[in-house]
């Protein structure tokens, strides 16, 4: 179905700006102080909340028009994503049980968007 | 309280342990305090107008937009603690938190999925955080 098509490309790119945005805020965190004009001056808090809010909206359009065991399985892709940037941009390590952990975390997400065909 | 907490870790020579314990309660809170957020903007979504005086004054909307950016406070101070790669993937957790207040106050229903779905996650979690 080309709806189906177009969610899946949408949910694509708004995980991408969703785990770009994760790495944006990681940065921020460095220099985050509950000072007024230390939060306005300080930038990758800026980008990675644009970042943020651009993938929620997508998101929200995402669930409007698709069904959620289409959404929900895609959602889940910004947590690869995220342990993939961290590892090459934040010098973060990649260990088995992040690895394990992510797979249950995926397949969990993915399960909750799943729904029965009969009785719904 | 960040230097308190290194204080202590640093007597007992475990600096790392104590924050990141404290990284993952923060994280915690902040994803109850966003699945929270979430549930009074499904309620303001419902009663959603394209009208300005309208949505300014949809309490549920602005209450759940309020609640976000207390959970986002939470959420950065805790990346300043910990890895981003150990941290993002805690915030899963909001599924659980969101599917629980659903059943609740929504009547949303639970099904076989959603339950498997939460017990894949809290496992992630587990092996993750170790």
């Amino acid at each position: 179905m080309k709806t189906t098509k177009k969610i899946i490309f949408l949910m694509f790119v708004c995980t991408l700006f969703t785990s770009l945005g994760q790495v944006f805020l990681k940065l921020a965190s460095k220099n985050f102080k509950f000072d007024i004009f230390k939060l306005i001056t300080n930038h990758w808090l800026i980008i990675g909340l644009f970042l943020y809010v651009i993938g929620a909206i997508m998101l929200i359009f995402s669930l409007k028009l698709g069904e959620l065991s289409i959404v929900y399985p895609m959602v889940s892709l910004s947590f690869i994503w995220v342990t993939v940037l961290s590892y090459y941009y934040l010098n973060e390590s990649i260990s088995l049980n992040k690895v394990l952990g992510m797979s249950f975390i995926v397949v969990g997400i993915s399960s909750i968007g799943f729904k029965r065909r009969k009785g719904v | 309280m960040l230097w308190v907490f290194r204080q202590l870790g640093l007597k007992e020579g475990r600096v790392f342990n104590l924050v990141n314990i404290f990284a993952v309660f923060l994280v915690l809170v902040a994803s109850m305090i966003g699945s929270a957020g979430s549930l009074f903007l499904k309620l303001g979504a419902d009663k959603l107008k394209p009208s300005i005086s309208r949505i300014i004054s949809n309490y549920s909307l602005i209450f759940g937009l309020f609640l976000y950016g207390v959970s986002t406070i939470f959420y950065v101070t805790s990346l300043k603690m910990d890895d981003l790669s150990i941290i993002y993937p805690i915030t899963s957790l909001s599924y659980i938190w969101t599917a629980m207040l659903s059943m609740k106050f929504l009547k949303e229903e639970m099904n076989i999925f959603k339950w498997t779905g939460i017990f894949f996650i809290v496992i992630g979690i587990i092996f993750i955080v170790n």
